[in-house]
C-alpha cells in the first residue's frame, strides 16, 4: 500500500500496488509521482520503486538521477585512405618513368575518386592528398607521355640529342 | 577501434597478394642482377634518349643493397635508397590497418610533404642529367 501525492500536491492514499499500477498504464501517474510505502516514512519517486520498473514508460526520467547532457561527440577526423594512395602513387609515376601510362592514371582515378568521397563523408580529411595526387598524375602523363611520343614521331632528334650528350 | 574499419577479405587477399609480390619481387632481384640479365623492363626514357628519369638505377641500387652494398646502390639511384623505408613502412602500415585494425603513425600527415618530395624528385631528376653531375 502507498500514500501518493497527486498533480494538485495533495496527499492520497493509501492504495493498492495494483490500483497504482493502473494508474501508471493509464498516464495519470508518472515516474516523477512522488510516493511513501505505508510501512516508511521516506517519499521517493514512482520510478525509484522496482515494484514499477516494468510498466514505467522509458522516456519520463526520474528526477532524482540528473541526466547528463548529451554532447554530440566530435566526430574523429582521418584521412581517406584513397586520397592518400592517390597521392603516392602520383609520386610512384613521377619517379618511375615507365609508370606514366601505368601508374599516373591510376594516381588520377583515385584522386577524383577520392575528391567525390570527400563531398558525402564529412568526417574524411585529405583533400590536399587528391589534389597532389591528380596534379602530379596529370604531370607524369604530360612531361613523359609527350616525351615519349615526341621521342618516337622524331627519331632524328633523339640520335640529336644522344650525339650531344657528354659521356 | 577493437575490430578494423573496413575488414574484408577482398582487403586481406589483396595484402596476401601484395606481400607475395613483394616478396617474389625481393627474391628475383637478389639472384638476377638487373644490370646484366636480360629480362628486367627497361626505362623507356633512357631508351630512347639517353637521360635518366628519377627512378633509373633504382633496380639496380636495390639488388645491390640486397648483398649489403649500399655505397653502390646509393651511386646507382640515391633517391629511391633513401626512400626506401618510408616505402616500406607505408606497406607494413598498410598491413598492419587491415588485419589488426590500428593505425600507426604515418609518414605522410601534411599534403605539402607532397608537394616537396615531388619537386626534389622533378630536381633530382634534372640535375642527375646535367654533365657535370652524371656519375656513370
Amino acid at each position: 500500500m502507498y500514500k501518493i501525492i497527486g498533480a494538485d500536491l495533495k496527499e492520497y492514499g493509501p492504495v493498492s500496488v495494483e490500483q497504482l499500477r493502473q494508474w501508471i498504464s493509464e498516464g495519470r501517474v508518472n515516474g516523477q509521482t512522488k510516493v511513501q510505502a505505508v510501512d516508511s516514512a521516506e517519499w521517493k519517486s514512482v520510478a525509484d520503486c522496482p515494484e514499477f520498473a516494468d510498466i514505467l514508460p522509458k522516456a519520463p526520467q526520474p528526477i532524482a538521477t540528473p541526466t547528463t547532457p548529451i554532447t554530440p561527440l566530435p566526430m574523429p577526423l582521418r584521412n581517406s585512405q584513397m586520397a592518400v594512395w592517390s597521392m603516392v602513387l602520383g609520386i610512384g609515376s613521377l619517379l618511375c618513368c615507365c609508370g606514366w601510362f601505368l601508374v599516373a592514371p591510376v594516381a588520377i582515378v583515385l584522386g577524383a575518386v577520392a575528391l567525390s568521397q570527400l563531398k558525402s563523408h564529412p568526417e574524411l580529411t585529405g583533400r590536399g592528398f587528391a589534389i597532389v595526387g591528380i596534379i602530379l598524375g596529370i604531370l607524369a602523363i604530360l612531361v613523359y607521355g609527350s616525351f615519349t611520343v615526341f621521342c618516337v614521331l622524331n627519331p632524328d632528334f633523339m640520335q640529336n640529342l644522344q650525339n650531344s650528350m657528354p659521356r | 577501434m577493437k575490430t578494423p574499419l573496413s575488414f574484408s577479405l577482398l582487403r586481406l587477399g589483396a595484402i596476401v597478394a601484395a606481400m607475395l609480390a613483394g616478396t617474389a619481387l625481393a627474391v628475383v632481384l637478389f639472384v638476377f642482377d638487373p644490370s646484366t640479365a636480360g629480362f628486367y623492363p627497361v626505362c623507356t626514357l633512357r631508351e630512347m634518349t639517353g637521360l635518366q628519369c628519377p627512378g633509373c638505377g633504382g633496380l639496380r641500387a636495390m639488388h645491390q643493397l640486397s648483398h649489403g652494398h649500399l655505397a653502390a646502390a646509393w651511386r646507382l639511384n640515391p633517391f629511391v635508397v633513401a626512400l626506401l623505408p618510408a616505402g616500406l613502412w607505408l606497406g607494413l602500415r598498410e598491413m598492419a590497418r587491415v588485419l589488426t585494425g590500428r593505425q600507426w603513425p604515418g609518414l605522410v600527415t601534411r599534403p605539402v610533404f607532397g608537394w616537396l618530395l615531388a619537386g626534389a624528385l622533378v630536381l633530382f631528376g634534372i640535375l642527375r642529367n646535367l654533365p657535370f653531375c652524371r656519375g656513370q
